[in-house]
């Protein structure tokens, strides 16, 4: 079956590539293609391919090039008219941003610059792309135009929707800041301006066309077709004088980008400035399109329409009222085609998804019907908003610090979707084969929400762990005797006991025991022999030794 | 912990072996210190020049000239991926030599799937049809025959040394590599002794002898001599690497030939224990060992090895067959410190190894019979078998294997195959064992209307077919007799196929998969809708 747009939606948007030296690079981290849960109302049996995302960002001189062929091409030319938005609103922002080693979590990678094209709106506050300003140690914005660069501060930045609102703190630039109106909506076949900064901080205009509206997870996500190659994450699309759109990713093949939709951004800006920040809406469902009649005959379904649910995530609004098999007729008074598509008053044609995260909020519920063992009934789901380290697994896309204890040199922290994928391109086949089949389906190893995976991910050599030494990607299933659900129960088995005194390793039938009245020196040892600045992160808690 | 891409020296036929074999460590047979082959997918690096310095004159040797033989084979390999139909028959030749009883020695890569074989006296323009007698893939040896006796006429079995060479030791190899037709002679020097993964299939690490003698594509087979003597057979290579050959040594080629004295090959026992080192002062005080040294703990007992009844995780072995068993896994004989496991190595199925062992701290000396291992959990790559599979409404069910994930190649980096790398490498680890001996695939959809929606099931390994739980091929002719009634719609019956990786059934129309079969099987070309162990083809 061929994978439909949303889908690449799902890549796009949900695991933004960890950007590198430009605004973003052309190779997307690893994909968890089969896991569809982690972006629950995007089914996913389908293949997650496809070349939107593949392409590399010209260099700058090819620019030169391809801005010269643009008078060639059919839709699109220089704007002659003088650009529909003030040079005040558009500025630049440049992120220096520093992520943790996803191996070592004591470790911070060098920092690197990111940048991107920022949107002034409403309040002088900025909006731009998440990815630009994540983990960042300073940001900084200036205008066109400007060499004068300015601090801004982060109100908010969501990677869920790749958004993030930024504050200027400088008073006078503030002062020549212009906001520009978020526009109500946008619609296929809509002619739209990409207003692109060139080197010399100059702008130039070019004209796309939306040829699709699509509802990804957690945004309406614009696909446009232009001849202006888009560099810049954060490249605004404005339709008349308002925005309408701001890019998120661009094809250079396809000549396609994709950009958040002025009415997902106006949620998120409104969201943000009526704290406290909610979020978007999830159900937490897996499902997929429900074609086959032979499928539809098991099912009892008399007529097409309706998607099939695939399983529910753990913890999820969903996993309290749908099971597997059941099949989705309507959504929120929406009826929903075999693909699950509805017809949306404003937009047109869309995956239901919009219908939970472009229309509710968290904290709400969906009612639907559904047909379970050849009966239609009615559920309500309650919404609430996706947390990843919720999930048994979590991808850590963010790049946050990860927990992690270091006893005696063992390193135990929880499996996450970045460790994994810090194994480089081919993780799937070089990182420990169980690790992986957990991570591609949690399920087989919990369904209880709040555990996690621990595992002793590997030992940093010292007299106190002679003989464990070369013990990698261990799953742990118990600290001192107490089953280890996840670091949480680690971190108290040591606090009470005074330390790691024996481990067990699952498919092991005997533990690795440490000496108890070692561990202490052995840790100062370790801490200073590998220069580790702290031998513990325990989130929320002070007591990082 | 990458180790180079081995290659398996024979001419023509480089068999390059997808790096998913080398993530199938065989878990429970090693010792602490067990190597974990990995080879990298960017090591394709195909052998570059040819042979260094062949020597077209034997006079170095005379007398083994008539012994040494070029061998020709026509091989057809099975197609695991659509498994009705074998694949392309392909030519290549090996090298052998001649031995006592009018037998020859060779590898088993060298005659493995083969269709036809023939062999060539070095200077005697006469081809001779030949038999395989024996053949023992876990060690990569064969024994061949020729029913014209006239062929061993003139020929004198090459003497079989009786002791290893040491390093430094200068040694020859003799063989047909590529690069001429000649026999060919490369000398060089033994610069280590070790264990190594023998990729012909892909699971078995025994000693192997590494000479710096010329080795390429083509010497497979031939014999490596040490004062005139058989210390070797030559079989692989690294691809890329230089001056580094690989010969399996005088231990392994006598345990096969002792092996197949009695008229079959069995093959290695295993004692199934996966032992850890018991360096660790804390842990030896845990395990309340009360020596000062030596001793392994078993953390693992494989349900399919030797040791299943006698020994349990916990364990401390200390002894095996009267020698120590060193805190580090290893016993020194000779002078030499060799893994423990070597001591079982050396021994055939039947036998038996003494092993001390102590619980609890009570010590106590067991006698272990070491018995043939049926494992269905290896994964050894297979050869000389037609593949299970089993066709319904165009959906082609296969047993996992590692042939299927071999031949899988690069794909198995694909998230959706990857729970198939998980199964073949922790089933008994995980104990996901129990529930059946074969793990049955979703191996291909042979397109047709009745089962378009089916392709997200691809791969997926199959728990239960109409409320009959499938633990191996066998069930499902069984599964498929007895579709399951539908409630709703009494006509219809259907196929309810159930995934272990999936929540979701594949449903299949009974009637129309039987009518679609028909066509398929017309329109595919395939002769049979499932061939199954134990069963004539269909």
């Amino acid at each position: 079956m061929k994978f439909y747009s949303a889908m690449l939606l799902q890549k796009s948007v949900r695991n933004p590539p960890r950007p590198g030296h430009e605004a973003y690079r052309d190779t997307p981290p690893p994909e968890r293609t089969l896991r569809t849960l982690s972006d629950p109302l995007l089914g996913g049996t389908h293949k997650a391919g496809g070349g939107l995302l593949a392409s590399p960002f010209a260099a700058s001189a090819f620019l030169l090039a391809a801005a010269a062929f643009i008078f060639a091409a059919p839709f699109a030319s220089f704007a002659e008219d003088p650009p529909p938005a003030d040079n005040a609103s558009i500025v630049e922002v440049i992120a220096s941003c520093q992520d943790f080693d996803p191996q070592l979590p004591w470790r911070k990678r060098p920092p690197q610059m990111r940048s991107g094209l920022g949107v002034v709106v409403e309040g002088n506050q900025i909006l731009t792309a998440e990815n630009i300003v994540r983990n960042n140690t300073l940001v900084e914005f200036r205008r066109v135009q400007s060499g004068t660069k300015s601090e801004a501060k982060v109100l908010e930045a969501d990677y869920q929707i790749n958004a993030a609102l930024l504050k200027t703190g400088d008073t006078n630039e503030e002062s020549v800041l212009k906001p520009l109106p978020i526009a109500d909506k946008v619609l296929r076949n809509d002619t739209v301006t990409i207003v692109k900064m060139d080197e010399s901080g100059q702008f130039q205009h070019s004209n796309g066309e939306v040829i699709e509206v699509i509802s990804s997870a957690h945004a309406l996500i614009l696909k446009v077709l232009t001849d202006l190659s888009v560099e810049k994450a954060g490249t605004p699309l404005l339709i008349g004088d308002k925005l309408a759109g701001i890019v998120i990713k661009y094809d250079k093949t396809t000549q396609t980008c994709l950009a958040i939709a002025a009415s997902t951004l106006k949620k998120f800006v409104d969201d943000v400035n009526t704290p406290p920040y909610a979020g978007s809406a999830w159900a937490g469902l897996f499902w997929e399109p429900l074609l086959d009649p032979a499928k539809q005959k098991y099912l009892g379904l008399a007529a097409k329409g309706g998607v099939l649910v695939l399983n529910t995530m753990p913890g999820s609004g969903a996993a309290s009222v749908l099971k597997p098999d059941d099949v989705i007729l309507d959504w929120d008074g929406c009826q929903l085609d075999e693909l699950g598509y509805y017809a949306d008053p404003d937009f047109g044609r869309l995956l239901f998804s919009h219908l939970v995260s472009g229309r509710r909020n968290p904290g709400e519920s969906a009612s639907a019907t559904i047909l379970r063992d050849r009966k239609r009934q009615s559920v309500q789901i309650p919404l609430k908003r996706h947390v990843d380290a919720d999930q048994i697994i979590p991808e850590n896309i963010l790049g946050a610090r990860s927990e992690y204890l270091i006893e005696g040199g063992l390193i135990l922290r929880e499996l996450s979707g970045d460790y994994l994928q810090s194994a480089g391109n081919d993780w799937v086949m070089l990182m420990n084969a169980r690790l992986v089949h957990y991570y591609f389906a949690p399920w087989q190893f919990s369904s209880k929400p709040g555990e996690h995976v621990v595992i002793l991910s590997s030992v940093l050599p010292d007299q106190i762990n002679v003989g464990y030494q070369e013990m990698r990607n261990e799953v742990v299933t118990a600290v001192n005797g107490r089953q280890a659900r996840n670091l949480a129960d680690v971190f108290a088995a040591v606090d009470r006991d005074g330390g790691l005194k024996r481990i067990t390793l699952m498919g092991y039938g005997v533990d690795l025991v440490l000496d108890e009245n070692e561990i202490a020196p052995a840790n100062r040892r370790i801490a200073a022999n590998y220069r580790i600045p702290s031998l513990r992160y325990q989130r929320g808690s002070a007591g990082t030794k | 912990m990458r180790s180079p891409r081995l290659q398996i020296i024979m001419k023509k036929r480089i068999l390059i072996l997808p790096c998913t074999l080398a993530f199938l460590c065989r878990f429970l047979a090693m010792a602490p210190r067990s190597q974990r082959h990995s080879i990298s997918l960017a090591s394709l690096l195909i052998l570059g020049v040819l042979c260094g310095f062949a020597i077209d004159n034997a006079s170095a040797a005379p007398d083994f000239k008539s012994s040494i033989v070029k061998i020709y084979v026509t091989v057809q390999r099975e197609d695991y991926k659509a498994p009705w139909q074998p694949s392309v028959p392909v030519s290549g030749s090996g090298s052998g030599f001649v031995i006592q009883k009018r037998r020859i020695l060779t590898n088993a890569h060298v005659v493995s799937d083969a269709r036809f074989i023939e062999i060539q006296r070095e200077g005697n323009p006469r081809r001779y049809q030949a038999q395989v007698l024996f053949i023992g893939h876990d060690c990569d040896l064969a024994v061949l025959t020729v029913p014209d006796t006239s062929f061993f006429d003139d020929t004198k079995p090459l003497p079989i040394g009786t002791e290893l060479p040491k390093l430094n030791d200068e040694v020859v190899a003799l063989g047909y590599p590529m690069g001429g037709e000649r026999i060919s002679l490369t000398k060089g020097v033994v610069s280590r002794i070790d264990y190594t993964l023998y990729t012909h299939s892909g699971v078995d690490s025994h000693l192997a002898i590494q000479v710096d003698a010329a080795i390429n594509p083509g010497n497979s087979g031939g014999p490596i001599l040490y004062r005139d003597r058989v210390v070797g057979v030559a079989f692989q290579g690294i691809a890329g690497a230089q001056n580094l050959g690989y010969a399996i040594p005088l231990p392994v080629i006598m345990h096969f030939l002792r092996d197949i004295e009695d008229g079959s090959y069995d093959g290695y026992p295993e004692l199934g224990v996966l032992a850890l080192d018991t360096r660790n002062p804390a842990m030896r005080r845990d395990l309340k060992i009360t020596d000062k040294t030596g001793g392994v703990v078993v953390a693992r007992i494989d349900p399919y090895g030797s040791a299943q009844d006698a020994l349990k995780t916990g364990d401390v072995l200390t002894a095996i067959d009267g020698l120590p068993i060193a805190e580090d896994g290893t016993v020194t004989m000779n002078d030499q410190a060799l893994e423990f496991t070597e001591l079982i190595e050396q021994k055939q199925c039947g036998e038996s190894v003494r092993i001390r062992a102590s619980r609890n701290g009570k010590e106590r000396e067991i006698s272990i019979p070491l018995l043939k291992c049926f494992d269905p959990y290896i994964f050894r790559r297979e050869y000389n078998q037609a593949p299970e599979y089993y066709i319904c409404g165009g959906l082609v069910f296969t047993p996992l294997s590692m042939n299927l994930l071999a031949q899988s190649g690069k794909e198995m980096n694909e998230p959706s195959r990857q729970h198939l790398l998980y199964y073949a490498q922790f089933a008994k680890t995980d104990g996901l064992y129990s529930n059946q001996t074969q793990y049955v695939v979703l191996a291909d959809r042979l397109a047709h209307r009745v089962n378009t929606y089916d392709d997200k099931f691809l791969c997926k390994t199959v728990s239960e077919i109409n409320g009959v739980p499938i633990k191996q091929m066998s069930d499902l002719p069984r599964a498929f007799s007895s579709p399951s009634n539908n409630p709703g719609f009494a006509a219809a019956s259907l196929h309810i196929i159930r995934f272990n990786e999936s929540e979701s059934a594949l449903v299949l129309d009974a009637k129309a998969a039987q009518e679609a079969d028909r066509e398929i099987k017309r329109k595919y070309y395939i002769s049979a809708l499932y061939y199954l162990a134990g069963e004539e083809l269909k």
